[in-house]
Formats: C-alpha cells, sequence, structure tokens
C-alpha cells in the first residue's frame, strides 16, 4: 500500500478550486437564441464532458505538485524463492593460478575467473536471493551485505579478477559470513558459500566464535573447493605415517572442522571449470526454498507526475481553446433597416 | 445570459420610411368612422349595398333616380353604401431573451423598428394603434390602449428600446392575447417564434378572434455560423441551458436539415391556424414586406 503525503499539506485547502472548470467554461461563452435547435451531436457531447475533466485534472495536477507530493520512504515485504546466500571469497595470491597450477593464458584461466564467471551465472539464475559477498584473505572484509540488488552483488563478484594477498584466513572470513545474517533472515534459508582453493589453520578462539555464531543462526554451508592439480583433497584420508595436523592438511581439517558444527554442510571438491559448474548447479538445486523479506523503498517524489500530467492537460485545453470560435462573427451589427440606394 | 447594448432608436426618418405600407383586414370593420377599411357602418359614399326607401332612410341627397323613375310602385328610392372604415390594429411584441440575440442584425433592434414603424403606418392609415410587449411569461412590460396620437410611434420606439429582453416563452404574450378587446382586429405578432411549437400554438389559439399576421423576425446567415469548424460554447438567451459543440460541416448540414424542418411545423401551424406569416430575414426590408402584406403568403 503506498503511503502518500505532501510536503506543504496546507496548499491542499486550495484543491476545491479544481471543481471550477465543471462550473466555469474555458470557452468563451456565445449566446445562442434558442439551444434546442443547436442539437449536440457525439463528438460535441463527448468534449463537453472531457473538457471539464480536463481543466479539473489540470487544477487539481498542479495543487498536488505545488503541495509537493510523494510517496514516502517505506519497508516492503516481499516473497520469493530462494535462500540468503552469502559468497565467501578467498582472495589469496594461489587464486590467480589455474586449476594447473600455472599462470593463466590464453587457453587456461585462472581459478579466480572461472569461479568468477560461474558465480556471475548462479547469481543472475537467482532472481529471488538476497546475496552478500564478504572476502578473505589475511583479513575478512565483507564487500556487499545481504541485498537483493544483484548489479552490485555482480560488481563485488568481478573484483576477483583484481589479484588477491598472500594468506587464506578462513575462519575470520567464516566468522564474519555467519554473523551477517540478520534477525530478518530467521524464516528463510540461510547458506553461506564458500569458495576458496585452499585452507587455513583456525585458531581455538576463532572457532569456539564460530560454534557460538553458527549455533545461534543456524546456516546450510556448502564449500566449493577450487582443488588444485597435484593438491591434496580435502576427503583424502591421510596414508599411515603421514602427518595428519591442521598445518599439514589445513583442507582436510576445515572439512572436518565444519562436520562437527551440527549444521547441513556439503564440500565440493572441483578441480576444473566444470567440476565447479556442476557443484554450483547442485547448490542452486538445493537452496531454493520459500523466502520472504523486506525490502527498503526509497521516497519517490511524485510532483514531476503530477506536472506531467497538469502540463498534458493544459496542453490539450490550449490546443481546444486554439480551435475555440465565437458563433456569430461580425464586424459590425447593420442597422435595423434596409436603405435601398443608401 | 444578457446580450447586447440597448438598440438605437428609429429616427423620424426611420418610421416615415414605413408610412407607405399597405394591408388589409380580412373581415369587415365595424366603425362609424371614416377609414380605409371595407366595413358593415352605413354611409354616403363606399361600397353599395342596394336600395331603400327615402321614407325609411330620410336622405335626400342619395336618391337613386333611374330607381325612383323605374319603380313600379312609384315609390322614392336612395342608394345605401357601406362606408370604408377605420378600425384598431394590435401589435404584440414578444422580448424574450432569444429576441436579444444578435447577428447580422440585432433583433431587439428589428423588432422596436418594426413595432414603431408598423404604429406609424397604422396611423398615417387612420387607424387606432394598440401595442403590447412582453418579456417571456411575466407580465407585459409595455402596453399602449389603441390610439391615433401622433406621438405613438416614436414613444413606443423609446419604450421598447428600453426593454432589456429577458424571459422565456410567449406566455406572457399569451396572456395579453386573451385579454383584448372582444371585437375582431388585425393583430401582428413580432417575434422570433423560437419558442416551442405547442407556445405558438397557445398564442395562436388565444388570438383565434382576430386576424392574425405573425412577423418571424429570423436571422439565418446568424443562426448558422459562417465559421465552418471550431469549438462554441454556446449559452441560451433564454436560459434553456448552455452547451459545447464542435462546429463541423457535417454538424452544421444536420442543423441545416433540422432548422428547414422546424420552419416548416412552423409555417404549417401557422396555415392551419389561419394566419398569413410574414417574414423579416435580418434587415428590414420594406419593399418585400410591402409585398407580402399584398399578397398575404410567404413561402415556407
Amino acid at each position: 500500500m503506498p503511503a502518500l503525503a505532501f510536503d506543504h499539506p496546507v496548499l491542499l485547502l486550495a484543491l476545491p478550486f479544481a471543481l471550477l472548470p465543471l462550473v466555469v467554461s474555458v470557452l468563451r461563452r456565445s449566446p445562442h437564441p434558442n439551444i434546442a435547435a443547436a442539437v449536440p451531436d457525439r463528438p460535441s457531447r463527448l468534449l463537453s464532458i472531457a473538457l471539464p475533466i480536463l481543466g479539473l485534472l489540470a487544477l487539481a495536477c498542479l495543487i498536488l505538485a505545488l503541495a509537493g507530493l510523494h510517496r514516502t520512504d517505506q519497508v516492503v515485504f516481499r516473497e520469493g524463492r530462494g535462500a540468503h546466500l552469502m559468497i565467501l571469497i578467498d582472495r589469496s595470491s594461489s587464486m590467480e593460478s589455474t586449476f594447473a597450477n600455472r599462470r593463466p593464458d590464453g587457453a587456461e584461466e585462472s581459478k579466480a575467473n572461472a569461479a568468477r564467471r560461474l558465480l556471475t551465472d548462479f547469481i543472475e539464475r537467482r532472481a529471488h536471493d538476497r546475496v552478500g559477498v564478504a572476502m578473505f584473505s589475511t583479513a575478512p572484509l565483507q564487500a556487499v551485505p545481504l541485498t537483493d540488488r544483484h548489479e552490485i552483488v555482480k560488481s563485488a563478484i568481478a573484483t576477483m579478477d583484481f589479484p588477491g594477498l598472500a594468506q587464506t584466513n578462513v575462519g575470520r572470513g567464516l566468522a564474519l559470513a555467519a554473523g551477517a545474517f540478520g534477525s530478518e533472515t530467521a524464516a528463510a534459508s540461510r547458506a553461506i558459500l564458500l569458495v576458496s582453493d585452499g585452507a587455513g589453520v583456525i585458531s581455538r578462539e576463532v572457532q569456539a566464535q564460530l560454534r557460538d555464531t553458527i549455533g545461534r543462526r543456524p546456516v546450510n554451508l556448502y564449500w566449493l573447493f577450487l582443488r588444485t592439480d597435484g593438491a591434496k583433497g580435502i576427503f583424502d584420508v591421510p596414508a599411515s605415517g603421514e602427518h595428519d595436523t591442521p598445518q599439514t592438511r589445513p583442507e582436510r581439517h576445515l572439512h572436518l572442522f565444519l562436520q562437527t558444527l551440527g549444521v547441513p554442510y556439503r564440500a565440493f571438491e572441483a578441480d576444473s571449470p566444470d567440476a565447479v559448474r556442476e557443484a554450483i548447479a547442485e547448490i542452486d538445486r538445493l537452496e531454493a526454498r520459500p523466502l520472504a523479506y523486506e525490502e527498503e523503498v526509497p521516497r519517490l517524489d511524485l510532483e514531476r507526475y503530477a506536472y506531467l500530467g497538469a502540463a498534458i492537460a493544459l496542453a490539450l485545453l490550449v490546443l481546444a481553446k486554439s480551435f475555440e470560435t465565437p458563433f456569430v462573427e461580425r464586424a459590425r451589427t447593420l442597422p435595423p433597416l434596409r436603405r435601398s440606394g443608401a | 445570459m444578457t446580450y447586447a447594448a440597448r438598440p438605437a432608436i428609429p429616427t423620424e426618418l426611420d418610421l416615415e420610411a414605413f408610412s407607405h405600407l399597405v394591408y388589409a383586414m380580412r373581415h369587415r370593420v365595424s366603425s362609424p368612422r371614416p377609414g380605409n377599411h371595407a366595413s358593415r357602418s352605413p354611409g354616403p359614399f363606399g361600397r353599395f349595398q342596394g336600395l331603400s326607401l327615402l321614407a325609411g332612410d330620410n336622405d335626400a341627397r342619395r336618391i337613386d333616380l333611374k330607381a325612383s323613375i323605374t319603380d313600379p310602385f312609384e315609390e322614392i328610392r336612395i342608394r345605401r353604401f357601406a362606408q370604408p372604415s377605420n378600425g384598431t390594429v394590435w401589435i404584440l411584441v414578444d422580448l424574450s431573451g432569444s429576441m436579444g440575440f444578435e447577428g447580422t442584425v440585432s433583433r431587439h433592434a428589428v423588432a422596436v423598428a418594426l413595432a414603431a414603424g408598423l404604429a406609424e403606418a397604422v396611423r398615417r392609415a387612420g387607424d387606432k394603434v394598440g401595442i403590447v410587449a412582453a418579456c417571456g411569461d411575466a407580465a407585459p412590460v409595455f402596453e399602449l390602449q389603441p390610439t391615433r396620437r401622433a406621438s405613438a410611434p416614436l414613444e413606443v420606439a423609446t419604450s421598447l428600446a428600453a426593454v432589456q429582453p429577458s424571459g422565456a416563452g410567449l406566455e406572457g404574450l399569451a396572456k395579453c392575447a386573451a385579454s383584448l378587446p372582444a371585437s375582431p382586429s388585425l393583430v401582428f405578432v413580432v417575434s422570433d417564434f423560437a419558442a416551442p411549437l405547442g407556445e405558438i400554438g397557445t398564442l395562436l389559439d388565444a388570438l383565434a378572434l382576430h386576424d392574425v399576421r405573425p412577423l418571424v423576425v429570423a436571422d439565418p446567415d446568424a443562426e448558422m455560423p459562417n465559421r465552418r469548424f471550431g469549438l462554441v460554447h454556446l449559452d441560451d438567451l433564454e436560459g434553456a441551458g448552455r452547451g459545447l459543440i464542435f462546429l463541423r460541416p457535417l454538424l452544421l448540414a444536420t442543423w441545416r436539415r433540422e432548422r428547414t424542418a422546424r420552419r416548416q411545423a412552423l409555417f404549417r401551424l401557422f396555415v392551419q391556424t389561419g394566419c398569413q406569416p410574414l417574414q423579416v430575414t435580418g434587415q428590414i426590408d420594406l419593399r418585400s414586406l410591402s409585398e407580402d402584406l399584398l399578397s398575404g403568403t410567404v413561402a415556407a
């Protein structure tokens, strides 16, 4: 329900003047001896209704415009199908290399580039999602809070092209992403999509913080692991005798840690752009639940429309006025008596 | 709605132009005073009405010698005549709102000139003229009892020119018509006859006793606008309403047809009630008015 308001409501007192055109004609009145003989036809009748209404519209629009008609800013509840999705992107420098761990050349694109392209497609498909973007390398950075304005989300994802920093501080990143969901997201599905090509050690404090945040606001966790050729997978159980510590196998231990959080969690290991696409399609399928969200609509000035309406009505009235003609057009009235020879 | 300034009062010269209008009365007048109209009144000259005995009539000046000599009873016969007498002419002037219309001419001015001019013509013919003017359904605004006063025409002109045409219909005039003297006389009705035919019929019924000559003051050039295209806001002079008209040749053609139909209906009504209508179109053309008065017919 649009809430209309006025900047200068006192001017609305002039609104009854808008009724004047119903009483007073815009055209000059021509006296006629016997109007019963001047039967109007259909166009005349239509115009005789239309012109006063145009006058009324013109005056009413002008008064409304002068009074500063606008729609107030407001919160609109909307419902869509999708999820509240936080995309958490790894900006470590290793994302710059290809899946084959080489510098990207013309034939092969970098992991960042592939992820950017596929994530952009993903966002475009999911029109009703509210998406936020957070990034992390050494420190986490919230790029875009949860929003349904996808242009800005796509812009944030596009920055993946720029070179990243050294480290992979995934714990702080996760904490930031998990904390980005506000109370308004309670009704709908919440998800964090972690896109990274590696992991780091999560300190005990950060682990406790993560458990706390996610325990309070459960989220669905998806980890899209962009595995580089030759790197150890997250599902690989180390061979006997191999060290199995977070320091040596940070990916596997992050995976184990995330499993212990007690929320739905899936990890996708992708070692090529195609595998990334499949993983994203799977997430797309999973995260489609009814979603109610509220949107802030800014104040909308309706003055210009009122002025436009008045201008159109006035232009039509001027057009009608330009066709105005007196019924009898005589320069001079003749004397009553005709004088032959005079 | 009111319209137009007061019309100029016709000058004596204007009135003089009317003095040669000739009219005839359909019925025999009855008056001892010699005049121009066929009458039943006996007199020393005029229409021969037969012979009578000198003993009875006692007017030795009109002895018919031949009839007296050849009379087998040797009676002295005298001639009898019905002498032309003068009558009374009434002029009823409609000054309802529509008479305030100004087209090629001011209808009010035409009505004033006609009333005063006819009064002058009647005075010159030696008849008495009585005038009644009424605005719409109101009481008469001007009444002049039958008179031969020389100043009467100018009085009429001055008084009628001062009246602002107003009101609607012919009801006031019909009431005046009903109160005219019961002896048949010639009645000119000056009006544009824009009222509904029913009201005109009522007026003519009230005048059934008299010899009625409706003077239809028309202004066809003005009633059909000379502009062929445009928007015009019409306001009825008799307060019958207003309306916006989108003038187009097609609409004007429709109006013209309706106008012709109404005119024919009006003239049919005149014929049915035994009136001889006269038409004044635009300016008063005395020559054609004279001809119409003499011939007693106007083509509808």
